[in-house]
């Protein structure tokens, strides 16, 4: 469940903003892309969060 | 589609390529799964209980000012909060990266040189014994970085602004990581075009502001390795430190290891390193990271030997294409192949943990037992193991926060022929019971204890120790 949330943010993110290179990845390569893309998006957002958190509170 | 399918394998080309693909991937999963299945949670490394500690540490904590910062713990929590188990990020997602690192390394190879190539890359990787070792040693975040990594290779080459989400990612999982890849970026701004000059400078100011901003906490850690030792790992060392070396294989290891592909590598290095020149400069700037000892040098094998699989395919692939009429050379490539697998499998199958299932049981019971706060290792072997599984606050020889002896005072507890030094000792913790987890590594410490009365064994690797 976890992976496909990952998977998902990533496609869409990826589907979003290079909508050219989107179309030109075979299916392999989106995959990879958009776990990678997932993971670290969501790893960059945790830290921000906490940042944030520890910074106001 | 069906009829699209079976085109596809009416083709006895295709046929080949596909029952290849299969072979590498079930031998993939084979050899990253074979210890796990043969010794349970014993199987990985040594870093194995210190992230399965950090895991529940860092997720109850989480927001707490007073806890160290420890940027891998991000993606941990991400994922906790998604609804993952510690097992299920512990091994789950680490098996799950193992395999999409084999797919981002096709993905390069194949955007780097071409599909062939890239299949003969993925050969190499799969039957790599230092990738393996790189697996079995648990480097969870450098294991994330090396497929972030690659990732990075891959935005490099698409010229894709999403560049930016690896190289931060590593600079908050991992910085270290990042050092190779920086410098190599870097050093690439020199040789590039100027369309990708532009691109690289955003990219690479954006992550880095990026990492500056988020992580300043974490890399606040990292910085007394580079203004009091210089990022040399012998004087990080020296200053009591011995893990920032990078504890992994030597070079001499290294090279028993890639015995088989490494000619290629270097033939394939010669023939391409002119045309693919971030591959080269990325190689260059570890080797150089290497020689000169830098902090964490010896993980930095791993990027060699995945530039060098690189390399070697395409110049196997190039040996192939241009000789394909002639099958001897297909069946040299077929030997190749077959000796490079049962040197892999050798490997793996005769390949031991640093810990037994029978110690690991032990620790595990440790959990069970209610009364006693603390748990002591005589050995600092077995303390990760320990913090992960024994649920209970880990005494080891200069490990974790609850160590209260100084390296003189553990030659007493060790070596002292006078029972009473071992009391006062532990009479510091102000807790009895203490239960001790004395393994096959604990070099004679039993005979120490056997006849005192304050110790009492509970089975063959636990012992109980009353005031």
């Amino acid at each position: 469940m976890s992976f496909l949330i990952v998977f998902l943010l990533g496609l869409v993110l990826f589907f979003l903003f290079e909508r050219k290179k989107f179309l030109k990845l075979d299916a392999l390569e989106l995959t990879v892309v958009c776990v990678g893309i997932g993971v670290a998006l969501l790893t960059i957002f945790a830290l921000y969060i906490i940042l944030w958190y520890n910074i106001a509170v | 589609m069906l009829d699209k399918l079976k085109n596809y394998f009416t083709q006895p080309r295709r046929i080949y390529e596909f029952a290849l693909a299969v072979f590498i991937i079930l031998f993939y999963a084979f050899s990253r799964l074979w210890m796990v299945f043969k010794y349970g949670d014993a199987a990985l490394g040594y870093d194995f209980g210190i992230y399965r500690h950090n895991i529940g540490l860092y997720f109850d904590r989480l927001g707490d000012k007073s806890v160290v910062p420890f940027g891998w713990s991000n993606f941990s929590n991400v994922l906790r909060l998604l609804g993952d188990s510690t097992d299920k990020i512990m091994v789950g997602w680490y098996f799950l990266f193992s395999v999409l690192i084999l797919a981002a390394l096709y993905c390069v190879a194949k955007s780097y040189f071409n599909a062939k190539a890239a299949l003969v890359a993925v050969i190499l990787f799969a039957a790599s014994i230092t990738q393996f070792e790189f697996y079995q040693w648990y480097f969870y975040r450098n294991f994330l970085a090396l497929f972030f990594v690659l990732l990075a290779f891959l935005f490099i080459r698409h010229k894709s602004y999403f560049l930016i989400l690896p190289l931060v990612f590593i600079g908050i999982v991992h910085p270290p990581s990042l050092i190779p890849l920086g410098l190599s970026l870097f050093a690439y701004l020199f040789v590039c075009e100027r369309e990708e000059r532009k691109f690289l400078l955003i990219s690479g100011a954006v992550s880095l502001v990026l990492i500056l901003l988020l992580n300043w906490r974490e890399l606040k850690i990292y910085l007394p390795f580079f203004t009091e030792y210089f990022g040399s790992a012998k004087k990080v060392a020296e200053g009591g430190h011995a893990e920032f070396s990078g504890l992994f294989i030597n070079a001499k290891e290294y090279l028993c290891y890639a015995v088989f592909y490494l000619p290629f590598g270097i033939v394939g290095f010669i023939m391409f390193f002119k045309k693919r020149k971030f591959l080269t400069i990325f190689l260059a700037i570890n080797l150089i990271l290497m020689a000169v000892g830098f902090v964490l040098y010896r993980r930095f094998f791993v990027f060699v030997d995945l530039v060098l699989i690189i390399f070697a395919s395409a110049a196997i692939f190039t040996l192939l294409e241009r000789r394909c009429n002639y099958c001897f050379v297909k069946y040299v490539f077929a030997v190749f192949c077959v000796l490079l697998f049962v040197f892999s499998s050798w490997h793996i199958v005769h390949k031991k943990p640093l810990i037994t299932r029978t110690e690991m049981n032990a620790i595990q019971t440790l959990s069970h037992i209610s009364d006693g706060k603390y748990a002591l290792t005589v050995s600092s072997n077995y303390a990760p193991w320990l913090l992960g599984f024994a649920n209970k606050k880990i005494i080891a020889p200069g490990m974790f926060e609850y160590d209260k002896f100084s390296r003189e005072e553990w030659q007493k507890f060790w070596f002292s022929k006078d029972a009473s030094v071992r009391y006062d000792l532990l009479a510091r913790y102000n807790s009895s019971p203490i239960f001790l987890f004395l393994g096959d590594k604990g070099f004679g410490f039993t005979s120490q204890i056997d006849k005192d009365t304050h110790f009492t064994k509970l089975s063959k690797y636990l012992w109980r120790f009353d005031l």
